[in-house]
């Protein structure tokens, strides 16, 4: 029997499900580049309100923050960077056209075979009780601190190697 | 401080709750969730009202007072002391022609507006207005603050693109390196107030301020409120640092080819970001709605009030930086200058709770 609470969570999830899945079309066929940002934010935005949906609250805002946040932002500094009118132009000839509709189709089905036929573990025991937060704080200092520290420095080397690349004058 | 001659039960220190629980029992009668959806559509109804309220008594109090700062009067014919003017002025903008250029792109054009203002009054359903007094108590208030905060950016450079105008352009490029720049000290600085509470909640922030406000845990608190004011005002475009918006650079930056309403929504939007970030401040600084004798919400309007007062004062005192300069504060100031204090912060929290 489903209570109406499930009831509005899964209204909510296959909401976003399907804005997600729009934006996903729309990043892909549209033809401006700035529509293409516009869409994938959408696209990010939809996930942080299905995390939101399944109870997961700190990746919510998370993906919110460094995704739309920054990352968008990014992407779209760049986009207003490069000269303006980058509407692509149709250079794909008809043959190109073909391959990447088998390409597309092929790994369509290679991954809707995969989703469909994989099991997928169910949550048996209720969510536990404690802010996100905390389980995740402790859980990345405690139990996986050495591959938080290694993602960290990882990403520190990026950072840097970054502004080795484009700082030309060192 | 929080309960001083006031308890947090009583109806007239916290109407708000009287009349949700009064609504609560007269809706009893409906199913499971629909009283407490009935409720929440109710209170986000009140919140955004009063949102548009506040902006009014915003625009009033900044005209008046930069006014009366330098020596003038300042609007004063509408009304007594010029209080109807900001009514005028809104029926005036609801009244104006949305003109749509030949040269934009039309649906961004007309969506940014709303990508502007629509986070801009969400960040208000986490802020606490009382004990309890908020649409929702996220316990990852801070970090959704965050996010909203971010989020107007894009339909700043959505407008700025789509208007099809080189100076909304550079208006909308301006302000997202100001964003990006500013986000990181505001980041490393929020994490102070929420180092010395231990939580990301807006409310538990403002119940571990019970005994003293972190603005008075020296030295990290004051330097930490200073460089969050700076780095609240530098998001959201305030003067000294509004220069997506420098009228004697670029027209008006990224709004320059709106008009009407679509117009008067960045307004709207402006000046609720800058109540957030007085809110904010009053919240991660001063003790939120802690004080005695008056009822808590009270007390939080007078906190935000006050700090919104400061920023008119900023804004009627300091011309506006140039570009490069504003760049070099953001990098090469306020972020080592936030680093630092977020160091002392933590290792002067383990020496004193080592000490008790």
């Amino acid at each position: 029997m489903l209570l109406p609470t499930d009831l509005l969570v899964a209204g909510g999830f296959y909401t976003f499900a399907a804005l997600a899945i729009v934006g996903a079309l729309g990043l892909v066929l549209s033809r401006k580049v700035f529509h293409n940002a516009l869409f994938l934010t959408v696209v990010l935005g939809a996930v942080a309100g299905a995390y939101v949906v399944l109870g997961a609250d700190f990746l919510a805002a998370v993906q919110i923050l460094v995704y739309v946040g920054a990352i968008m932002v990014l992407i779209i500094f760049g986009i207003m960077l490069t000269p303006q009118n980058v509407d692509l132009p149709d250079i794909a000839g008809p043959g190109q056209a073909v391959a990447g509709t088998v390409v597309s189709i092929a790994i369509f089905i290679a991954a809707a075979g995969v989703l469909a036929t994989s099991v997928w573990p169910r949550l048996t025991s209720t969510p536990i009780d404690v802010p996100t937060t905390q389980t995740i704080g402790l859980g990345l200092l405690t139990t996986y601190g050495l591959p938080f520290e290694i993602a960290s420095v990882l990403l520190l080397l990026a950072m840097i190697g970054a502004i080795v690349v484009a700082r030309e004058d060192v | 401080m929080t309960d001083l001659g006031c308890p947090a039960g009583s109806p007239i220190c916290n109407p708000f709750l009287y009349i949700r629980q009064f609504l609560g029992g007269i809706l009893g009668f409906l199913p499971d969730p629909l009283p407490t959806i009935i409720l929440t559509v109710l209170a986000i109804a009140m919140i955004t009202t009063l949102i548009a309220l506040i902006v009014m008594s915003q625009v009033w109090a900044e005209r008046r007072v930069v006014a009366f700062m330098q020596g003038r009067l300042g609007p004063n014919r509408v009304g007594p002391a010029g209080l109807l003017q900001s009514v005028a002025d809104a029926i005036k903008l609801l009244a104006k022609e949305i003109i749509i250029p030949y040269q934009a792109d039309r649906i961004p054009f007309m969506l940014a507006p709303l990508l502007v203002l629509v986070p801009s009054l969400m960040v208000w359903s986490v802020i606490p207005w009382g004990p309890g007094l908020s649409v929702t108590d996220l316990n990852v208030g801070v970090l959704f603050i965050l996010g909203m905060g971010a989020l107007p950016t894009i339909g700043i450079l959505t407008a700025g693109w789509a208007s099809g105008n080189k100076y909304s352009v550079l208006g909308g490029m301006r302000a997202a390196a100001q964003l990006i720049s500013y986000e990181i000290p505001m980041v490393l600085v929020i994490a102070i107030p929420v180092l010395l509470a231990g939580s990301l909640s807006l409310g538990s922030i403002v119940e571990a301020q019970n005994g003293a406000w972190f603005v008075f845990w020296l030295p990290v608190g004051p330097i930490a409120l200073l460089l969050f004011l700076m780095a609240g005002i530098a998001e959201v475009n305030r003067s000294p640092f509004d220069l997506p918006e420098a009228e004697s650079e670029i027209v008006a930056g990224f709004h320059t080819e709106y008009s009407g309403m679509a117009f008067a929504l960045f307004f709207l939007a402006e000046y609720a970001n800058s109540f957030s970030v007085s809110a904010m401040a009053t919240i991660l600084f001063f003790g939120g709605w802690g004080g005695p004798f008056l009822p808590p919400f009270v007390w939080f309007f007078l906190k935000t009030y006050a700090v919104f007062f400061v920023m008119i004062w900023i804004r009627g005192t300091l011309p506006r930086l140039r570009y490069d300069q504003l760049m070099y504060v953001a990098w090469k100031v306020a972020l080592p200058l936030a680093l630092v204090t977020l160091g002392f912060a933590a290792i002067e929290l383990t020496l004193r709770t080592a000490a008790v």
